[in-house]
Protein backbone atom coordinates (compact mmCIF):
# COMPACT_ATOMS: atom_id res chain seq x y z
CA UNK A 1 0.00 0.00 0.00
CA UNK A 2 1.19 3.54 -0.91
CA UNK A 3 1.66 6.23 2.00
CA UNK A 4 0.43 9.38 0.11
CA UNK A 5 1.51 12.79 1.40
CA UNK A 6 4.94 14.34 1.68
CA UNK A 7 7.30 12.48 3.81
CA UNK A 8 8.54 15.56 5.80
CA UNK A 9 9.96 14.93 9.04
CA UNK A 10 7.33 16.53 11.53
CA UNK A 11 7.80 17.37 15.35
CA UNK A 12 5.72 15.74 18.48
CA UNK A 13 2.47 17.60 18.22
CA UNK A 14 2.15 19.69 21.11
CA UNK A 15 -1.66 21.77 20.44
CA UNK A 16 -2.62 23.70 24.04
CA UNK A 17 -5.85 25.72 24.33
CA UNK A 18 -6.25 28.10 26.79
CA UNK A 19 -8.86 30.16 28.66
CA UNK A 20 -10.95 29.65 25.88
CA UNK A 21 -14.29 31.63 25.56
CA UNK A 22 -16.52 31.69 22.36
CA UNK A 23 -19.82 33.25 22.09
CA UNK A 24 -22.40 33.90 19.43
CA UNK A 25 -24.39 36.82 20.52
CA UNK A 26 -25.61 35.93 23.97
CA UNK A 27 -25.03 32.09 23.53
CA UNK A 28 -21.95 30.73 24.86
CA UNK A 29 -20.69 28.22 22.38
CA UNK A 30 -17.08 27.41 24.34
CA UNK A 31 -15.60 28.27 27.53
CA UNK A 32 -12.67 26.03 29.03
CA UNK A 33 -9.86 26.33 30.82
CA UNK A 34 -7.42 24.10 29.19
CA UNK A 35 -7.56 21.32 26.18
CA UNK A 36 -4.30 19.20 25.28
CA UNK A 37 -3.50 16.78 22.57
CA UNK A 38 -0.51 15.50 21.43
CA UNK A 39 0.78 13.10 18.37
CA UNK A 40 -2.29 11.17 17.38
CA UNK A 41 -5.62 10.36 16.42
CA UNK A 42 -9.05 11.79 18.20
CA UNK A 43 -12.36 12.03 17.91
CA UNK A 44 -14.80 14.64 18.76
CA UNK A 45 -18.28 13.48 19.76
CA UNK A 46 -21.03 15.36 20.51
CA UNK A 47 -24.68 16.41 19.16
CA UNK A 48 -25.61 18.89 16.69
CA UNK A 49 -24.89 22.60 17.72
CA UNK A 50 -22.73 21.64 20.68
CA UNK A 51 -19.74 23.59 18.94
CA UNK A 52 -17.42 21.12 17.20
CA UNK A 53 -17.19 23.03 13.89
CA UNK A 54 -16.73 26.45 16.16
CA UNK A 55 -14.11 24.11 18.12
CA UNK A 56 -12.11 23.15 14.76
CA UNK A 57 -12.52 26.83 13.14
CA UNK A 58 -10.80 28.49 16.19
CA UNK A 59 -7.77 25.76 15.91
CA UNK A 60 -7.77 26.96 12.43
CA UNK A 61 -7.77 30.38 12.84
CA UNK A 62 -11.20 31.11 11.24
CA UNK A 63 -13.16 32.90 13.90
CA UNK A 64 -12.74 35.40 16.43
CA UNK A 65 -12.44 33.82 20.72
CA UNK A 66 -10.80 34.78 23.55
CA UNK A 67 -8.01 32.94 24.88
CA UNK A 68 -4.72 31.14 23.64
CA UNK A 69 -4.07 28.33 20.87
CA UNK A 70 -0.43 27.36 20.48
CA UNK A 71 0.79 24.79 18.64
CA UNK A 72 4.72 23.81 18.77
CA UNK A 73 5.16 27.18 20.72
CA UNK A 74 3.66 28.91 17.83
CA UNK A 75 0.85 31.05 18.84
CA UNK A 76 -2.04 31.33 16.57
CA UNK A 77 -2.82 34.99 17.52
CA UNK A 78 1.13 36.06 17.54
CA UNK A 79 2.10 34.33 14.30
CA UNK A 80 -1.01 33.20 12.31
CA UNK A 81 0.60 32.43 9.28
CA UNK A 82 3.01 30.58 10.22
CA UNK A 83 0.66 28.67 12.82
CA UNK A 84 -1.31 27.79 9.83
CA UNK A 85 1.53 26.20 7.66
CA UNK A 86 1.17 23.63 10.51
CA UNK A 87 -2.73 22.44 10.34
CA UNK A 88 -5.56 22.10 7.55
CA UNK A 89 -8.81 22.09 8.02
CA UNK A 90 -11.39 20.78 5.86
CA UNK A 91 -15.10 21.96 6.30
CA UNK A 92 -18.19 19.83 7.37
CA UNK A 93 -20.02 21.21 4.14
CA UNK A 94 -17.15 22.85 1.84
CA UNK A 95 -17.99 25.63 -0.43
CA UNK A 96 -15.81 26.69 -3.06
CA UNK A 97 -16.49 29.22 -6.30
CA UNK A 98 -18.59 27.72 -8.18
CA UNK A 99 -16.62 28.51 -11.45
CA UNK A 100 -13.36 27.17 -10.93
CA UNK A 101 -12.61 23.26 -12.15
CA UNK A 102 -11.48 20.86 -9.30
CA UNK A 103 -7.80 21.04 -10.73
CA UNK A 104 -7.49 24.64 -10.02
CA UNK A 105 -8.21 24.29 -6.40
CA UNK A 106 -5.73 21.61 -6.39
CA UNK A 107 -3.10 23.56 -7.86
CA UNK A 108 -4.22 26.84 -5.55
CA UNK A 109 -3.51 24.82 -2.48
CA UNK A 110 -0.25 23.33 -4.20
CA UNK A 111 1.13 26.62 -4.39
CA UNK A 112 0.26 27.67 -0.44
CA UNK A 113 1.35 24.45 0.74
CA UNK A 114 4.52 24.04 -1.22
CA UNK A 115 3.37 20.25 -2.20
CA UNK A 116 4.66 18.30 -5.14
CA UNK A 117 1.98 18.03 -8.14
CA UNK A 118 3.04 13.66 -7.86
CA UNK A 119 1.55 14.52 -4.24
CA UNK A 120 -1.97 15.77 -5.44
CA UNK A 121 -1.80 12.79 -8.48
CA UNK A 122 -1.85 10.45 -6.05
CA UNK A 123 -4.62 11.63 -3.56
CA UNK A 124 -6.73 11.99 -6.34
CA UNK A 125 -6.34 8.72 -7.83
CA UNK A 126 -7.37 7.45 -4.67
CA UNK A 127 -10.26 9.19 -4.11
CA UNK A 128 -11.19 8.20 -7.82
CA UNK A 129 -11.61 12.08 -8.57
CA UNK A 130 -9.06 12.23 -11.18
CA UNK A 131 -11.21 12.11 -14.31
CA UNK A 132 -13.56 14.83 -12.52
CA UNK A 133 -10.26 17.24 -11.93
CA UNK A 134 -11.50 19.38 -15.37
CA UNK A 135 -15.19 19.91 -14.36
CA UNK A 136 -16.11 22.95 -12.43
CA UNK A 137 -16.89 22.55 -9.11
CA UNK A 138 -20.54 23.76 -9.55
CA UNK A 139 -21.26 20.66 -11.37
CA UNK A 140 -19.79 18.55 -8.59
CA UNK A 141 -22.04 16.55 -6.05
CA UNK A 142 -22.15 16.66 -2.80
CA UNK A 143 -20.15 13.93 -2.42
CA UNK A 144 -17.34 14.95 -4.96
CA UNK A 145 -17.42 18.32 -3.03
CA UNK A 146 -16.38 16.68 -0.02
CA UNK A 147 -14.36 14.38 -1.54
CA UNK A 148 -12.31 17.27 -3.13
CA UNK A 149 -12.21 19.33 0.53
CA UNK A 150 -10.39 15.88 2.09
CA UNK A 151 -8.06 15.90 -0.95
CA UNK A 152 -6.98 19.57 -0.01
CA UNK A 153 -6.86 18.89 3.43
CA UNK A 154 -4.05 16.23 3.00
CA UNK A 155 -1.83 18.31 0.70
CA UNK A 156 1.91 19.20 1.98
CA UNK A 157 3.12 18.35 5.07
CA UNK A 158 0.65 19.41 7.94
CA UNK A 159 0.91 18.76 11.55
CA UNK A 160 -2.40 18.46 12.01
CA UNK A 161 -5.86 17.83 9.86
CA UNK A 162 -8.72 18.49 11.25
CA UNK A 163 -11.90 17.01 10.21
CA UNK A 164 -14.60 18.12 10.14
CA UNK A 165 -17.72 14.97 9.76
CA UNK A 166 -15.28 13.35 6.68
CA UNK A 167 -17.82 10.70 6.41
CA UNK A 168 -20.70 12.29 5.82
CA UNK A 169 -21.98 11.89 1.93
CA UNK A 170 -18.89 9.99 0.68
CA UNK A 171 -19.73 6.36 -0.19
CA UNK A 172 -18.60 3.47 1.95
CA UNK A 173 -15.63 2.42 -0.56
CA UNK A 174 -14.44 6.11 -0.66
CA UNK A 175 -14.93 6.25 3.77
CA UNK A 176 -12.78 2.97 4.24
CA UNK A 177 -10.15 4.49 1.57
CA UNK A 178 -9.88 7.73 4.27
CA UNK A 179 -9.99 5.64 7.06
CA UNK A 180 -6.55 3.62 5.40
CA UNK A 181 -5.37 7.33 4.74
CA UNK A 182 -5.74 8.34 8.26
CA UNK A 183 -3.67 5.42 9.59
CA UNK A 184 -1.21 5.77 7.02
CA UNK A 185 -0.69 9.21 7.58
CA UNK A 186 -0.63 9.02 11.18
CA UNK A 187 2.15 6.82 11.10
CA UNK A 188 3.73 9.37 9.44
CA UNK A 189 3.48 11.27 12.57
CA UNK A 190 0.88 13.01 11.42
CA UNK A 191 -2.31 13.96 13.87
CA UNK A 192 -6.11 14.38 13.26
CA UNK A 193 -8.71 15.67 15.23
CA UNK A 194 -12.03 14.61 13.43
CA UNK A 195 -15.54 14.92 14.53
CA UNK A 196 -18.21 12.44 13.22
CA UNK A 197 -21.63 11.79 13.92
CA UNK A 198 -21.09 8.44 13.00
CA UNK A 199 -19.31 5.47 15.23
CA UNK A 200 -15.51 5.74 13.99
CA UNK A 201 -14.74 1.34 13.84
CA UNK A 202 -11.82 1.87 16.41
CA UNK A 203 -10.60 -1.33 14.95
CA UNK A 204 -10.09 0.63 11.48
CA UNK A 205 -8.68 3.48 12.83
CA UNK A 206 -6.23 3.90 16.42
CA UNK A 207 -8.09 6.66 17.87
CA UNK A 208 -6.10 7.93 21.02
CA UNK A 209 -8.75 9.60 22.89
CA UNK A 210 -12.77 10.39 22.38
CA UNK A 211 -13.72 13.81 23.54
CA UNK A 212 -17.53 15.24 23.49
CA UNK A 213 -18.44 18.54 24.64
CA UNK A 214 -20.60 18.89 26.92
CA UNK A 215 -22.08 22.17 28.33
CA UNK A 216 -19.69 24.39 26.76
CA UNK A 217 -16.97 22.09 28.02
CA UNK A 218 -14.73 19.38 26.13
CA UNK A 219 -14.20 16.15 28.25
CA UNK A 220 -12.70 12.68 27.63
CA UNK A 221 -15.18 10.05 27.15
CA UNK B 1 -48.66 39.89 0.18
CA UNK B 2 -47.73 42.78 -1.68
CA UNK B 3 -46.82 44.54 1.75
CA UNK B 4 -44.22 41.36 2.36
CA UNK B 5 -43.07 42.16 -1.06
CA UNK B 6 -42.57 45.67 -0.90
CA UNK B 7 -41.11 45.39 2.59
CA UNK B 8 -38.51 42.74 2.04
CA UNK B 9 -37.84 43.23 -2.05
CA UNK B 10 -39.01 46.59 -2.61
CA UNK B 11 -37.22 48.41 0.75
CA UNK B 12 -33.83 46.35 0.03
CA UNK B 13 -34.07 47.54 -3.16
CA UNK B 14 -34.12 51.28 -2.47
CA UNK B 15 -31.24 50.51 0.62
CA UNK B 16 -29.01 48.62 -1.90
CA UNK B 17 -29.40 51.49 -4.33
CA UNK B 18 -29.21 54.34 -2.26
CA UNK B 19 -25.47 54.77 -3.61
CA UNK B 20 -26.76 55.27 -6.98
CA UNK B 21 -29.82 57.53 -6.20
CA UNK B 22 -27.53 59.80 -4.06
CA UNK B 23 -25.40 60.66 -7.04
CA UNK B 24 -28.74 60.37 -9.37
CA UNK B 25 -29.85 63.19 -7.14
CA UNK B 26 -26.54 65.37 -6.96
CA UNK B 27 -26.53 65.68 -10.97
CA UNK B 28 -29.93 66.32 -10.80
CA UNK B 29 -30.23 69.27 -8.01
CA UNK B 30 -27.19 69.58 -6.34
CA UNK B 31 -24.91 70.72 -9.25
CA UNK B 32 -27.36 74.21 -10.20
CA UNK B 33 -28.19 77.00 -8.19
CA UNK B 34 -31.07 77.60 -6.53
CA UNK B 35 -33.02 79.72 -8.58
CA UNK B 36 -31.88 78.35 -12.13
CA UNK B 37 -33.14 74.87 -10.44
CA UNK B 38 -36.36 75.41 -11.60
CA UNK B 39 -35.62 76.68 -14.94
CA UNK B 40 -33.57 73.89 -15.68
CA UNK B 41 -35.85 71.30 -14.91
CA UNK B 42 -38.11 72.71 -17.32
CA UNK B 43 -36.41 72.87 -20.12
CA UNK B 44 -34.74 69.38 -19.51
CA UNK B 45 -38.61 68.17 -19.17
CA UNK B 46 -39.87 70.60 -22.43
CA UNK B 47 -37.00 69.52 -24.02
CA UNK B 48 -37.56 65.86 -23.48
CA UNK B 49 -41.21 65.64 -24.54
CA UNK B 50 -40.34 68.07 -27.86
CA UNK B 51 -37.89 65.71 -29.41
CA UNK B 52 -38.34 62.03 -30.62
CA UNK B 53 -34.52 61.38 -29.82
CA UNK B 54 -35.12 62.97 -26.68
CA UNK B 55 -37.90 60.51 -25.74
CA UNK B 56 -35.99 58.03 -26.93
CA UNK B 57 -33.10 58.69 -24.66
CA UNK B 58 -34.90 58.80 -21.32
CA UNK B 59 -36.50 55.80 -22.88
CA UNK B 60 -32.78 53.65 -23.38
CA UNK B 61 -32.23 55.16 -19.60
CA UNK B 62 -35.63 53.77 -18.41
CA UNK B 63 -34.92 50.33 -19.67
CA UNK B 64 -31.43 50.00 -17.73
CA UNK B 65 -33.39 51.42 -14.97
CA UNK B 66 -35.90 48.90 -15.67
CA UNK B 67 -33.57 45.99 -16.23
CA UNK B 68 -31.64 46.69 -13.06
CA UNK B 69 -34.80 46.09 -10.94
CA UNK B 70 -35.92 42.62 -13.01
CA UNK B 71 -32.46 41.62 -12.45
CA UNK B 72 -32.54 42.52 -8.64
CA UNK B 73 -35.87 40.62 -8.07
CA UNK B 74 -34.77 37.82 -10.13
CA UNK B 75 -31.63 37.56 -7.76
CA UNK B 76 -33.82 37.68 -4.79
CA UNK B 77 -36.59 35.24 -5.61
CA UNK B 78 -33.55 33.06 -6.34
CA UNK B 79 -32.40 33.38 -3.04
CA UNK B 80 -32.74 30.68 0.18
CA UNK B 81 -34.37 33.39 2.68
CA UNK B 82 -37.19 34.69 -0.20
CA UNK B 83 -38.46 31.11 -1.00
CA UNK B 84 -41.53 32.45 0.87
CA UNK B 85 -42.20 34.48 -2.58
CA UNK B 86 -43.10 30.98 -4.08
CA UNK B 87 -46.58 31.11 -2.27
CA UNK B 88 -47.31 34.05 -5.32
CA UNK B 89 -47.30 30.93 -7.30
CA UNK B 90 -50.11 29.34 -5.47
CA UNK B 91 -52.28 32.77 -7.36
CA UNK B 92 -54.04 32.51 -10.41
CA UNK B 93 -52.23 34.06 -13.04
CA UNK B 94 -54.20 37.23 -13.36
CA UNK B 95 -53.95 38.24 -9.68
CA UNK B 96 -49.93 36.98 -9.70
CA UNK B 97 -49.19 39.76 -12.81
CA UNK B 98 -51.24 42.52 -10.43
CA UNK B 99 -48.84 41.67 -7.79
CA UNK B 100 -45.91 42.02 -9.76
CA UNK B 101 -47.29 45.16 -11.65
CA UNK B 102 -47.81 46.96 -8.64
CA UNK B 103 -43.99 45.68 -7.30
CA UNK B 104 -42.44 46.97 -10.25
CA UNK B 105 -44.70 50.82 -10.50
CA UNK B 106 -42.92 50.59 -6.50
CA UNK B 107 -39.23 50.35 -7.60
CA UNK B 108 -39.61 52.20 -10.44
CA UNK B 109 -41.44 54.92 -8.31
CA UNK B 110 -38.47 57.36 -9.60
CA UNK B 111 -39.29 56.71 -13.03
CA UNK B 112 -43.00 57.29 -12.54
CA UNK B 113 -43.09 60.31 -10.72
CA UNK B 114 -40.62 62.02 -13.70
CA UNK B 115 -43.28 60.28 -15.81
CA UNK B 116 -45.75 62.21 -14.28
CA UNK B 117 -43.98 65.62 -14.60
CA UNK B 118 -43.73 64.91 -18.43
CA UNK B 119 -47.26 64.51 -18.81
CA UNK B 120 -48.15 67.38 -17.29
CA UNK B 121 -45.45 69.40 -19.22
CA UNK B 122 -46.91 67.52 -22.41
CA UNK B 123 -50.25 68.84 -21.33
CA UNK B 124 -49.07 72.20 -20.71
CA UNK B 125 -46.93 72.90 -24.04
CA UNK B 126 -48.55 70.47 -26.20
CA UNK B 127 -45.49 68.92 -26.98
CA UNK B 128 -46.13 64.74 -27.64
CA UNK B 129 -43.33 63.03 -28.98
CA UNK B 130 -43.17 62.09 -25.09
CA UNK B 131 -46.05 60.12 -25.18
CA UNK B 132 -42.95 57.90 -26.77
CA UNK B 133 -41.43 57.51 -23.48
CA UNK B 134 -44.62 57.16 -21.49
CA UNK B 135 -45.91 54.03 -23.75
CA UNK B 136 -42.53 52.62 -23.71
CA UNK B 137 -42.36 53.02 -20.13
CA UNK B 138 -46.10 51.12 -19.57
CA UNK B 139 -44.32 48.36 -21.96
CA UNK B 140 -41.69 47.86 -19.17
CA UNK B 141 -43.52 47.84 -16.29
CA UNK B 142 -45.63 45.28 -18.29
CA UNK B 143 -42.65 43.12 -19.55
CA UNK B 144 -41.20 43.36 -16.16
CA UNK B 145 -43.99 42.04 -14.56
CA UNK B 146 -44.36 39.28 -17.35
CA UNK B 147 -40.85 37.94 -17.57
CA UNK B 148 -40.95 37.85 -12.98
CA UNK B 149 -44.16 35.91 -13.81
CA UNK B 150 -42.38 33.70 -16.08
CA UNK B 151 -38.92 32.91 -14.42
CA UNK B 152 -40.94 32.24 -10.74
CA UNK B 153 -43.52 29.77 -12.33
CA UNK B 154 -41.77 28.10 -15.16
CA UNK B 155 -38.29 27.41 -12.85
CA UNK B 156 -38.51 23.78 -14.53
CA UNK B 157 -37.33 24.86 -18.14
CA UNK B 158 -34.25 24.71 -19.00
CA UNK B 159 -32.75 27.44 -19.43
CA UNK B 160 -30.77 28.10 -22.84
CA UNK B 161 -27.48 30.58 -23.11
CA UNK B 162 -28.26 33.12 -25.83
CA UNK B 163 -24.81 33.88 -25.96
CA UNK B 164 -22.31 31.14 -26.37
CA UNK B 165 -18.87 32.07 -26.21
CA UNK B 166 -16.20 30.48 -27.23
CA UNK B 167 -14.10 28.69 -24.20
CA UNK B 168 -11.15 30.68 -23.52
CA UNK B 169 -9.09 28.92 -20.94
CA UNK B 170 -7.24 31.75 -18.84
CA UNK B 171 -4.97 31.25 -16.13
CA UNK B 172 -6.80 31.49 -12.40
CA UNK B 173 -5.00 33.00 -9.83
CA UNK B 174 -6.44 33.23 -6.36
CA UNK B 175 -6.62 36.71 -6.40
CA UNK B 176 -8.75 37.09 -9.70
CA UNK B 177 -11.03 34.45 -8.62
CA UNK B 178 -13.54 37.59 -7.49
CA UNK B 179 -13.14 39.09 -10.89
CA UNK B 180 -13.57 35.66 -12.65
CA UNK B 181 -16.90 35.63 -10.52
CA UNK B 182 -18.12 38.73 -11.72
CA UNK B 183 -17.48 37.46 -15.04
CA UNK B 184 -18.99 34.34 -15.43
CA UNK B 185 -21.85 34.93 -12.53
CA UNK B 186 -22.45 38.87 -12.30
CA UNK B 187 -22.66 39.70 -15.56
CA UNK B 188 -25.33 42.03 -15.54
CA UNK B 189 -24.35 44.12 -12.45
CA UNK B 190 -21.12 44.86 -14.33
CA UNK B 191 -21.93 45.54 -17.25
CA UNK B 192 -24.63 48.11 -15.27
CA UNK B 193 -21.96 48.92 -12.83
CA UNK B 194 -19.82 50.05 -15.54
CA UNK B 195 -22.10 51.75 -17.60
CA UNK B 196 -23.61 53.79 -14.53
CA UNK B 197 -20.36 54.42 -13.38
CA UNK B 198 -18.91 55.92 -16.74
CA UNK B 199 -22.14 57.63 -17.67
CA UNK B 200 -21.80 59.48 -14.07
CA UNK B 201 -18.40 60.12 -14.87
CA UNK B 202 -18.69 61.68 -18.29
CA UNK B 203 -22.01 63.30 -16.85
CA UNK B 204 -20.17 65.35 -14.06
CA UNK B 205 -17.26 66.39 -16.79
CA UNK B 206 -19.84 67.78 -19.22
CA UNK B 207 -21.85 69.54 -16.54
CA UNK B 208 -18.27 71.37 -15.19
CA UNK B 209 -16.88 71.90 -18.85
CA UNK B 210 -17.37 75.76 -18.91
CA UNK B 211 -15.04 75.38 -15.81
CA UNK B 212 -11.67 74.12 -17.32
CA UNK B 213 -9.17 71.66 -16.62
CA UNK B 214 -9.65 71.42 -12.93
CA UNK B 215 -8.46 68.60 -11.25
CA UNK B 216 -11.37 68.76 -8.23
CA UNK B 217 -13.68 68.38 -11.40
CA UNK B 218 -11.80 64.70 -12.71
CA UNK B 219 -11.62 63.98 -8.61
CA UNK B 220 -15.99 64.48 -8.26
CA UNK B 221 -16.19 62.50 -11.53
CA UNK B 222 -14.16 59.45 -10.19
CA UNK B 223 -16.05 60.10 -6.59
CA UNK B 224 -19.57 58.93 -8.57
CA UNK B 225 -17.22 56.65 -10.43
CA UNK B 226 -16.29 54.68 -6.74
CA UNK B 227 -19.99 55.56 -5.27
CA UNK B 228 -21.02 53.65 -8.51
CA UNK B 229 -18.73 50.56 -7.57
CA UNK B 230 -20.61 49.95 -3.92
CA UNK B 231 -22.79 47.63 -4.73
CA UNK B 232 -20.14 45.70 -6.60
CA UNK B 233 -17.21 45.53 -4.13
CA UNK B 234 -20.33 44.24 -1.37
CA UNK B 235 -20.94 41.71 -3.81
CA UNK B 236 -17.30 40.68 -4.52
CA UNK B 237 -17.05 40.75 -0.09
CA UNK B 238 -19.99 38.72 0.19
CA UNK B 239 -18.39 36.11 -2.76
CA UNK B 240 -15.32 36.47 -0.63
CA UNK B 241 -16.87 35.60 2.70
CA UNK B 242 -18.76 33.00 1.15
CA UNK B 243 -16.79 30.78 -1.43
CA UNK B 244 -13.25 31.69 -0.39
CA UNK B 245 -13.39 31.58 3.56
CA UNK B 246 -11.87 28.16 3.14
CA UNK B 247 -8.82 30.34 2.64
CA UNK B 248 -8.41 32.10 5.90
CA UNK B 249 -7.09 28.60 7.25
CA UNK B 250 -4.20 28.55 4.39
CA UNK B 251 -1.13 30.30 5.46
CA UNK B 252 -1.60 33.05 3.18
CA UNK B 253 -0.40 36.42 4.64
CA UNK B 254 -3.01 39.94 5.14
CA UNK B 255 -0.53 42.02 3.04
CA UNK B 256 -0.28 39.81 0.02
CA UNK B 257 -4.46 39.49 0.44
CA UNK B 258 -4.71 43.35 0.29
CA UNK B 259 -2.49 43.08 -2.79
CA UNK B 260 -4.69 41.09 -4.53
CA UNK B 261 -7.62 43.38 -3.50
CA UNK B 262 -5.98 46.23 -4.91
CA UNK B 263 -4.97 44.86 -8.17
CA UNK B 264 -8.48 43.57 -8.41
CA UNK B 265 -9.60 47.08 -8.18
CA UNK B 266 -7.37 48.60 -10.25
CA UNK B 267 -8.49 46.06 -13.17
CA UNK B 268 -12.07 46.96 -12.70
CA UNK B 269 -11.45 50.86 -13.09
CA UNK B 270 -8.95 50.63 -15.84
CA UNK B 271 -11.79 51.49 -18.31
CA UNK B 272 -12.49 54.84 -16.10
CA UNK B 273 -8.36 55.55 -15.49
CA UNK B 274 -7.96 55.05 -19.60
CA UNK B 275 -10.54 57.46 -20.20
CA UNK B 276 -9.61 60.11 -17.43
CA UNK B 277 -5.93 59.79 -19.21
CA UNK B 278 -7.22 60.33 -22.25
CA UNK B 279 -9.68 63.14 -21.68
CA UNK B 280 -7.09 64.91 -19.72
CA UNK B 281 -4.98 65.06 -22.85
CA UNK B 282 -2.60 62.07 -21.32
CA UNK B 283 -1.76 63.98 -18.04
CA UNK B 284 -0.03 61.90 -15.99
CA UNK B 285 -0.27 64.03 -12.77
CA UNK B 286 -4.20 64.06 -12.85
CA UNK B 287 -3.98 60.48 -13.62
CA UNK B 288 -2.01 59.37 -11.18
CA UNK B 289 -3.66 61.84 -8.27
CA UNK B 290 -7.30 60.12 -9.41
CA UNK B 291 -5.86 56.56 -9.34
CA UNK B 292 -4.60 57.65 -5.59
CA UNK B 293 -8.14 58.77 -5.05
CA UNK B 294 -10.26 56.10 -6.59
CA UNK B 295 -8.31 52.97 -5.13
CA UNK B 296 -8.06 54.63 -2.18
CA UNK B 297 -11.55 54.96 -1.64
CA UNK B 298 -12.34 51.56 -2.72
CA UNK B 299 -10.17 50.14 -0.27
CA UNK B 300 -11.88 52.14 2.09
CA UNK B 301 -15.49 50.65 1.28
CA UNK B 302 -13.94 47.18 1.16
CA UNK B 303 -12.90 47.81 4.91
CA UNK B 304 -16.28 49.60 5.92
CA UNK B 305 -18.03 46.44 4.28
CA UNK B 306 -15.58 44.19 6.96
CA UNK B 307 -16.28 46.39 9.37
CA UNK B 308 -19.84 46.81 9.60
CA UNK B 309 -19.93 43.00 8.64
CA UNK B 310 -22.24 43.56 5.62
CA UNK B 311 -24.80 45.52 7.19
CA UNK B 312 -26.16 46.86 4.14
CA UNK B 313 -28.55 49.90 6.08
CA UNK B 314 -24.81 51.16 7.87
CA UNK B 315 -23.45 51.01 4.63
CA UNK B 316 -25.33 53.16 3.18
CA UNK B 317 -25.20 55.25 5.93
CA UNK B 318 -21.57 55.48 6.16
CA UNK B 319 -21.70 56.00 2.40
CA UNK B 320 -23.58 59.16 2.42
CA UNK B 321 -20.94 60.37 4.75
CA UNK B 322 -18.09 59.46 2.49
CA UNK B 323 -19.86 61.20 -0.60
CA UNK B 324 -20.34 64.19 1.47
CA UNK B 325 -16.78 64.44 3.12
CA UNK B 326 -14.77 63.51 0.18
CA UNK B 327 -16.80 66.85 -1.53
CA UNK B 328 -15.35 68.82 0.90
CA UNK B 329 -11.96 67.70 0.93
CA UNK B 330 -11.98 68.00 -3.15
CA UNK B 331 -13.50 71.22 -3.57
CA UNK B 332 -10.96 72.87 -0.35
CA UNK B 333 -8.21 71.33 -2.66
CA UNK B 334 -7.13 68.96 0.43
CA UNK B 335 -7.56 65.76 -2.18
CA UNK B 336 -4.31 64.46 -2.19
CA UNK B 337 -4.01 64.29 1.85
CA UNK B 338 -7.54 62.65 1.77
CA UNK B 339 -6.86 60.14 -0.17
CA UNK B 340 -3.45 59.65 1.80
CA UNK B 341 -5.43 59.39 5.26
CA UNK B 342 -8.56 57.13 3.82
CA UNK B 343 -5.75 54.72 2.00
CA UNK B 344 -4.09 54.65 5.63
CA UNK B 345 -7.52 53.89 7.27
CA UNK B 346 -8.22 51.24 4.80
CA UNK B 347 -4.84 49.47 5.22
CA UNK B 348 -4.19 49.82 8.91
CA UNK B 349 -8.25 48.36 9.07
CA UNK B 350 -7.81 45.82 7.23
CA UNK B 351 -4.02 44.71 8.44
CA UNK B 352 -5.37 44.83 11.61
CA UNK B 353 -8.84 43.47 11.51
CA UNK B 354 -7.74 40.55 8.71
CA UNK B 355 -7.74 37.42 11.75
CA UNK B 356 -9.72 39.44 13.68
CA UNK B 357 -13.25 38.90 11.53
CA UNK B 358 -15.09 35.84 10.78
CA UNK B 359 -16.02 36.17 7.13
CA UNK B 360 -19.01 33.86 8.64
CA UNK B 361 -20.47 36.38 9.99
CA UNK B 362 -20.18 38.61 6.55
CA UNK B 363 -21.52 35.65 4.33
Amino acid sequence: MKIYGQKAKLNLLNLTLKNIHKQYGLHTVLQFDEFHLTTGIYWLKGGNGTGKSTLFRIISGLTTFDGIVKLNNIELKKDPVQFRSKISYSEAEPQYPLFITGRELLNFYQEVRDAKPNEIAELTSLFEMTPFLDQKVGGYSSGMLKKLSLICAFIGSVELIILDEPLITIDSASADKLMHLISEQAKMGKSFLLSSHQEIDKEKLAIATVFEIINTQIVKC
Amino acid sequence: MLKLLLRTIGLTFYQQHVGLFLVAAYLLFGMIQGYQLVEFHLSLLISICSSAINSLVILAIWLLYTLKCVLFVKHKLNLAEYQFTMMVTTLNKSKQMKLWVKVYCFLMLPVIIYAGLMIATMVKHQYYFGLIAIVGLLMLIAFAASYTFYASNYTFKPTRNLINLPGIKLPKPFWTWPLFYLFQQQVVLLLVCKLVSILFFKAILWVFADVGPDIRVYLTALLTVVLSHAMLIYHLLKFDAHYQSFAKSLPITAIKRLYGWLALFLLLLLPEFAMLFWLTHFNLAILLYGMLFSLSGLLLLQSLIYGLKADTESYFKYLLFFFFISMTAILAGYYFLFSLAILAIAVAFYLLKFNKIDLKEIA
